[in-house]
């Protein structure tokens, strides 16, 4: 099947120290120092929305958020442009900048306290009900091939998948690990795979 | 396996108006021509906008991201979809609500297509649209092709045409109306959508229908084109009717509507409008968009004039069945309750309830109804709550909602004995706030976060005050709380800050070398009587001193005002001296090693530019003879409204004359520090050196503002009525506006 708009949200461990909107500063010093490997284009500010995109960095190939959805803040990747390879080539893509974008996150110098992603909660999105209307059919088909990128990318682990419940939702999995990898063990290992 | 997905053309193949569908599919066609290189960039251009595909800010591909201006690579930087606009640059689609009404299935659609084409957000403009952002032009067919399965379309919703046709939210539970104008609307917008009449306009044309003349929701006072609902008796039976209105409209000069006819039937409103719109089409300017509103055309002709071509005109249509049985259709307009009404009980308010009711509740004309708004902060709303909005317009009124010309949501229909629970449920969407329509409820259009023309951060402004002003909102005054505040990022005005008590919109100032964002001061606007009256521009204050100028105008209206009278007539008394004394203190700027928050916008650290600027070598101020002509003509240009206000139009026009030369004046000092003081000499070497070069010309506005000057030297001593003076301060106001960009421009060439 040929997944596309593929998405992943990292949760945030436990919670921000900091005003949301402090990620302005930082999402503005990302575009200016080229932080991340796409094309930045603004910084978008949502912190009025209700449980919304929170903070967000429009790129050219993926859009960036500090994404408050269902209250549960987590920084969200949201690819936009086709992605070409396997399934698991085009996971490791869209995993990988996130994890770069939580890891630069983790150390700035700006952001005090420091906010920490988890490597182990994520959720995996299809923003396409085209091909991936918010069903068991879907549901069926992304998740051996999900497991099957977690596998190769979190060798050893255990993983629990959980899908969307709402079927008006996106399509989406949360996946749940036993181990958590160090972001920079993380980029490494998604470097082999992409 | 899952299925083959095919695509969403043929998945809603029996969804669509064959019509729509087929249209649909052209401007795909299109869009491959495009890229191509096999149709025009400016023809491609006008047919997206015609399509509601409009462009976003940075779309030319440059951007100055704080450090330095940078250009943006685009996979397909090559190709572009209009002049100047990148192919593969994020864009806005606007998509039109006529009367603001949408249906559950309908909402539950939004929400969807702006999860997949855009950031997952809703925006409401102030014309009833829904507006999505970061679209991908290549995603446009199918999103249009999703709308059109539920009856949505976005054609005409920008370019050329008749956009959005707007209402009351309140029509048909109004207690003050004539009669529900929720039908005409639908069937005005319907019987011109895509009419072979309405296709060649020189601009934009925007129609309003109002229940009443009194109340604000309307506001066919700022439109091209407004009725206004009224009865008549003939022979014991009772008629409907509508006053027709002409050549509003807000911008960078804002006009009044006039009454052109006082009483049409409401079967001659559609072939009213079809004549309206062929004498528009027929003489409105073309070649000059500044002047090409319809608003530019009644003045030149004269009310009478035109309303005589229009009869004329009218006389001369060829019959079309649909103008009665469009209007016939409105007898089957129903917009009924869920269930019975019932009142509201006695028993447990949650908490905060008492304070939503009042603010937030308008009890219906049918007993034992409401109508209750939701306040949206910026008109910003999620998928999520989209989706659950649905439900909750399901579960407590008819299905369906409304959106507001203030960027809010309206549920109409809800039984009395129902608000507590309503109440209750809006908390976890967030939607439970109190002071719908109060100062804390700010409209703001969106500025520089998106649009191209953005010279101010509008929509940071207006979140700063939000955020202030809904802290304070328990403690604040009854008459404070009654005020308006509504933020444009320039002067085009798409914020309506003209009919606020308290309105503002952006512009910039050069201060020590660097660019400061500010904002205009613009009070006692008036947003009853269908904006009745618009607000005068008082003088422009750094950004971020703006919440100085809030509490500081709110603060003395509260204290100040005399029994009963309102912002407008404590503004009117004070007189425009004293307010301007009152913000004089509120005007300066500190240098920029004191204080360098002056010198980024609300919400963007980024340094405020206008480009790249050097940094100055100074740590205080150096003020040229530039900067004092400009200062000079600002203050002449003040004279000028305070004589409006005393009703000395002369004198308002040759004040107003004088500082556009003043002004002009500054400038040539740049270049010859002996100017004459001879306006003839001053304005020759104004046309020679930054007319004729073009060194004065706006980007997108181009000779305009020039020429504003070249008139007023020709013809201001003919100034002979208010209005005329009016416009003439206007212009002025605008010129010296110009100068100061221009001089900014000059400033940062290398
Ligand atoms: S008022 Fe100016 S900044 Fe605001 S939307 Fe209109 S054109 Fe853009």
């Amino acid at each position: 099947m040929e997944w596309q708009k593929l998405g992943v949200k990292l949760e945030l461990d436990g919670e921000l120290g900091f005003p949301i909107h402090e990620f302005i500063g930082e999402f503005h010093r990302f575009i200016q120092t080229d932080r991340l490997p796409i094309m930045l284009i603004d910084v978008h500010d949502y912190s009025h929305v209700h449980q919304g995109p929170g903070i967000l960095l429009v790129g050219d190939e993926a859009n960036l958020s500090i994404d408050q959805t269902d209250g549960r803040v987590g920084l969200h990747v949201a690819y936009k442009r086709p992605l070409g390879g396997t399934t698991g080539q085009k996971l490791a893509r869209v995993l990988r900048l996130a994890a770069q974008a939580a890891r630069a996150l983790e150390r700035s110098r700006h952001l005090k306290p420091a906010p920490a992603f988890r490597s182990d909660r994520f959720t995996v999105v299809v923003n396409d009900r085209l091909s991936a209307p918010n069903t068991e059919e879907t549901r069926a088909t992304f998740e051996p091939e999900l497991r099957a990128f977690v596998a190769e990318a979190y060798a050893g682990v255990e993983c629990a998948l959980e899908p969307e419940s709402d079927p008006r939702r996106l399509f989406g999995m949360r996946v749940a690990l036993s181990q958590r990898p160090t972001f920079d063990e993380l980029i490494k290992s998604l470097a082999t795979l992409q | 396996m899952v299925k083959m997905v095919g695509s969403w053309k043929e998945r809603l193949h029996d969804r669509m108006p064959a019509p729509l569908a087929e249209e649909i599919d052209v401007f795909e066609t299109q869009i491959e021509m495009r890229k191509q290189g096999k149709l025009d960039e400016k023809v491609f251009a006008e047919t997206r906008l015609r399509r509601g595909a409009y462009g976003q800010r940075y779309d030319n591909g440059q951007r100055h991201d704080g450090v330095r201006a940078r250009t943006l690579e685009f996979p397909s930087n090559d190709v572009h979809k209009g002049p100047d606009t990148k192919w593969d640059a994020p864009g806005m689609m606007r998509i039109k609500i006529p009367f603001g009404y949408l249906n559950a299935e309908q909402v539950e659609l939004l929400a969807d297509i702006s999860e997949e084409y855009a950031d997952g957000i809703s925006h409401i403009t102030t014309r009833q649209d829904i507006q999505l952002h970061f679209v991908n032009i290549e995603d446009t067919p199918d999103l249009m092709r999703r709308l059109a399965s539920v009856g949505i379309t976005t054609r005409e919703a920008c370019g050329n045409s008749i956009r959005n046709v707007t209402a009351c939210v309140r029509a048909g539970v109004c207690r003050g109306e004539s009669f529900d104008v929720s039908p005409y609307a639908h069937a005005v917008a319907h019987y011109l959508l895509g009419h072979p009449d309405v296709q060649d306009f020189g601009r934009k044309f925007k129609i309003a229908l109002s229940g009443c003349q009194h109340e604000a929701c309307g506001l066919t006072g700022l439109h091209d084109g407004g009725l206004i609902a009224k009865t008549r008796v003939v022979d014991g039976q009772q008629e409907r009717g509508f006053g027709v209105y002409i050549g509003g409209g807000l911008g960078a000069v804002p006009f009044q509507a006039k009454l052109l006819f006082e009483f049409v039937d409401e079967r001659e409103i559609l072939p009213t409008f079809q004549a309206i719109s062929r004498v528009y089409a027929r003489l409105g300017e073309k070649r000059n968009r500044a002047r090409a509103r319809v608003k530019f055309l009644v003045q030149k002709l004269g009310v009478e004039e035109f309303r005589r071509l229009v009869i004329e005109e009218r006389e001369s249509l060829p019959e079309d069945a649909r103008w009665t049985a469009m209007i016939d259709a409105t007898r089957e307009w129903a917009d009924d309750p869920l269930k019975p009404g019932a009142p509201l009980g006695e028993g447990n308010r949650p908490e905060g309830f008492e304070a939503w009711h009042r603010s937030n509740v308008y009890a219906q004309r049918q007993p034992n109804y409401s109508l209750v708004t939701l306040r949206v902060p910026l008109g910003d709303l999620t998928a999520t709550q989209m989706r659950q909005l649905a439900d909750l317009s399901r579960r407590f009124v008819n299905g369906s909602l409304r959106l507001s010309v203030e960027q809010n949501v309206v549920l109409r229909w809800v039984s009395n004995a129902d608000l507590p629970a309503l109440y209750q449920a809006l908390r976890p969407l967030g939607l439970e706030m109190p002071g719908a329509g109060s100062i804390a409820d700010i409209t703001a259009c969106p500025g520089t976060d998106t649009c191209k023309l953005g010279i101010a951060s509008s929509r940071g402004l207006a979140r700063e005050l939000s955020r202030r002003l809904t802290a304070q909102y328990d403690e604040l005054d009854s008459v404070v709380k009654e005020l308006k505040i509504k933020i444009s990022g320039c002067f085009n005005a798409c914020g309506q800050h003209h009919v606020a008590d308290i309105g503002f919109y952006g512009n910039s100032r050069t201060v020590g070398g660097y660019t400061v964002p500010h904002f205009q001061v613009v009070l006692g606007g008036q947003w009853n009587e269908n904006a009745g009256a618009y607000g005068l521009a008082i003088g422009a204050v750094p950004s971020r001193r703006i919440p100085e100028v809030v509490q500081l105008v709110a603060e003395r209206f509260r204290r100040e005002r005399e029994e009963g009278e309102s912002f407008q007539q404590y503004i009117r008394r004070i007189g425009k001296k004293e307010v301007k004394s009152m913000l004089d203190d509120l005007k300066s700027v500190p240098g920029y090693q004191a204080d360098r928050s002056f010198y980024s916008d609300w919400g963007d650290p980024r340094e405020f530019s206008l480009g790249d600027i050097g940094v100055g070598e100074c740590a205080g101020e150096v003020v040229s003879l530039t900067d004092f002509g400009l200062a000079d003509a600002e203050r002449e240009v003040f004279e000028a409204q305070v004589a409006l206000d005393e009703h000395q139009f002369r004198e308002a026009a040759e004040r107003a004359y004088r500082s556009m030369v003043e002004a002009a004046r500054g400038l040539i000092k740049t270049k010859n520090i002996d100017i004459s003081s001879d306006p003839e000499v001053i304005v020759s070497d104004f046309r020679r050196d930054f007319h004729e070069t073009g060194l004065f010309h706006d980007k997108y506005a181009g000779a305009k503002f020039a020429s504003y000057l070249f008139k007023a030297h020709r013809s201001w001593a003919e100034v002979s009525s208010e209005e005329s003076a009016h416009q003439l301060v206007e212009e002025a106001q605008l010129f010296i506006e110009a100068a100061h960009a221009c001089y900014q421009r000059m400033q940062q060439r290398p």
